[in-house]
């Protein structure tokens, strides 16, 4: 102990050096006592670490000119210069106008049919009805992508397809509906409902089916029919699930996937097909300019990660409810 | 029962009509492939079916059948099936259980060390240049090894596990039993419905998948049936046939690829019925904790 030191300052010290041991100690002890535990989460946190998180940081590539030679360390920095290329291609309004327009209209389309739904199969009276199509209605969620889009090039093909077939027997002419651009979106978003309005109508059974009876007795004596009270009571009691789901679509106006665009776009319906992630896809991996394909990458997940925060703080002011 | 009011009658029927259309509408084109794929091949190339089968042949299922490309994509969906589900499951609940325990230090730390990564997409070429850079590029292990646990997952079995009484726990504690015989001898027996529900999220996820195969296999001995199902049905790669006359080729070519849509979905559709309650019971133990 060296002569001379004022005594606080030195007991200040030890108080805080004392502070850091029993600090280090209660880690060690927590260690030692959950090692079990954290031995049993390690390997998840590794493969979280290798597959998920490695990835993330290997986005860095959109600011260099990534050779697969040199690597990711070894290439050189290039800044923004895939960025500004991207925003300068012709391909940046058309992508995004198409992801967009994707997306509002399944939004328009697609999110009021599972909330009609729910109302009518949750007022169906005969239970085996009931059930049935409920159950009928999951089917198609459970179909793969591949499959949804190969019944559509089998449907609507102009010679053999059942939807030319019919139309050509009402007097009309067959249509090549994944050849005209003017079509695509309505196919995309047409079979996208059908695939998925059961499902997500689920959602709003169990809202519905925890509604208190009592209220639709107070309406029913209150002379209220059906109609009256699937506005009064229905709705309004599901309005919060209504909201949420609301807000997450919009949370998820931008990520429309590639798995389904890439299967069902052709050079002719480009113009209008082609999104975010499917541009991501063809540059990045098809045309291998991989810098290019992680700057368009990060640009749409910032904008995704901004339109959750954006929908998650709505969420918060208007229902309570939010994703954290 | 009550009486019903000569508008609310209309407004029953209507209902029941358009669920009765809500049906049709949705089982029409499942019925119509299966009408396709067992009629008579002049039926189905003059487009004379329209809901039931017309004539009756099986010849189309044959020529599948005989399609070793066929078999071989099933195997490799399978074995991708059963690994992928069997790691993510194990990985899922591996991490579930410490989350799930109150003491646990690290328990807020890393809740948000998974859940993070729901937030963040896009990272499509990197994980390409991953992939090949750990070698595992146009092997099994490229479409097995990626499919870890999902965090949304993690997230939905340690609220499952987390509600199992905490007394069971600590009297096991108690007895001198360790976290993983704990694990495996009290929370995995109690936690079947979420496990049954994991696999079945997990499987059909794989089955279903053709994305990864897509750029990660070229080797076609590797594919899966989903990839097997694009070449034939969106690239008209056909089904590889020996022995079949020109002329009977194209009298069938059609209805081929109706048999490989049925032989793609029955699987699923199979199962489907034994599985609903579950399917619903997940999707609404997840949408609970929003």
């Amino acid at each position: 102990m060296a002569k001379g030191t004022p005594l606080g300052a030195r007991n200040i010290a030890m108080v805080a050096l004392r502070g850091r041991q029993t600090m280090a100690a209660t880690l060690w002890q927590s260690i030692r006592r959950d090692r079990m535990l954290l031995l049993m989460v390690l390997p998840v946190v590794i493969h979280y670490l290798i597959f998920i998180y490695y990835p993330m940081y290997g986005n860095i590539i959109a600011f260099k000119n990534y050779s697969p030679v040199l690597g990711i360390h070894g290439s050189e920095w290039v800044g923004f210069r895939y960025f500004t290329q991207f925003f300068n291609s012709p391909y940046f309004g058309r992508v995004v106008r198409n992801t967009l327009l994707i997306s509002l209209y399944s939004i328009l389309w697609g999110f009021p049919i599972p909330i009609l739904f729910a109302l009518m199969t949750n007022d169906l009276r005969t239970k085996w009805f009931k059930r049935f199509v409920q159950a009928v209605s999951y089917i198609p969620y459970f179909l793969s992508t591949v499959v949804i889009c190969g019944m559509l090039f089998k449907f609507l093909s102009p010679s053999s397809g059942i939807v030319n077939t019919i139309i050509k027997a009402l007097g009309g002419k067959a249509i090549h509906f994944l050849l005209m651009p003017e079509w695509f979106r309505t196919v995309f978003i047409a079979s996208g409902i059908w695939q998925g309005f059961g499902w997500q109508s689920i959602i709003y059974l169990a809202a519905l089916t925890s509604i208190n009876p009592e209220l639709y007795e107070a309406a029913h004596v209150d002379g209220a029919g059906k109609l009256r009270q699937a506005f009064h009571v229905s709705i309004p009691c599901i309005m919060p699930t209504i909201i949420v789901t609301f807000i997450l679509q919009i949370g998820a106006l931008m990520s429309v996937g590639y798995e389904k665009v890439i299967l069902l776009y052709n050079p002719n319906t480009m113009g209008v097909g082609d999104v975010i992630s499917s541009y991501v896809y063809r540059t990045g991996l098809v045309e291998s300019n991989y810098s290019f394909g992680a700057a368009v990458g990060i640009f749409n997940s910032v904008i995704n990660f901004t339109l959750v925060i954006v929908a998650n703080q709505l969420s918060k002011r208007f229902t309570e409810t939010s994703l954290w | 029962m009550k009486r019903l009011s000569v508008s609310d009658q209309i407004v029953n029927v209507l209902n029941i009509i358009g669920c009765v259309l809500v049906a049709v509408i949705t089982l029409y084109p499942l019925v119509y492939i299966f009408s396709m794929s067992i009629s008579r091949p002049e039926a189905v190339i003059s487009n004379q079916v329209t809901l039931w089968p017309v004539g009756f042949s099986l010849q189309a299922y044959g020529i599948v059948f005989k399609d070793s490309g066929l078999w071989l994509a099933y195997w490799n969906t399978l074995i991708y099936t059963v690994c992928g589900t069997a790691l993510s499951v194990v990985l899922t609940l591996m991490a579930a259980y410490p989350l799930s325990r109150k003491r646990f230090f690290l328990r807020k730390q890393l809740s948000v060390f998974f859940t993070a990564t729901m937030f963040f997409s896009g990272t499509l070429v990197p994980m390409f240049i991953l992939i090949n850079s750990l070698h595992l590029y146009n092997t099994r292990w490229a479409i097995i090894l990626p499919a870890g646990a999902a965090a949304w997952y993690i997230i939905m079995a340690r609220t499952f596990l987390a509600e199992i009484p905490e007394s069971l726990y600590e009297s096991a504690r108690i007895d001198g039993a360790g976290e993983w015989r704990i694990l495996r001898c009290i929370f995995i027996p109690l936690a079947k419905p979420i496990i049954i529900v994991l696999i079945l999220y997990y499987a059909i996820t794989q089955w279903n998948s053709y994305f990864n195969a897509l750029i990660f296999l070229p080797n076609q001995k590797l594919q899966p049936l989903q990839l097997y199902l694009m070449k034939v049905l969106i690239q008209n790669g056909g089904v590889s046939t020996s022995g079949i006359g020109k002329r009977e080729m194209s009298l069938i070519s059609l209805q081929l690829e109706y048999v490989v849509i049925v032989v793609a979905v029955v699987p699923i559709l199979m199962v489907y019925p034994f599985l609903q309650r579950y399917l619903v019971k997940g999707m609404l133990v997840g949408a609970v904790k929003e």
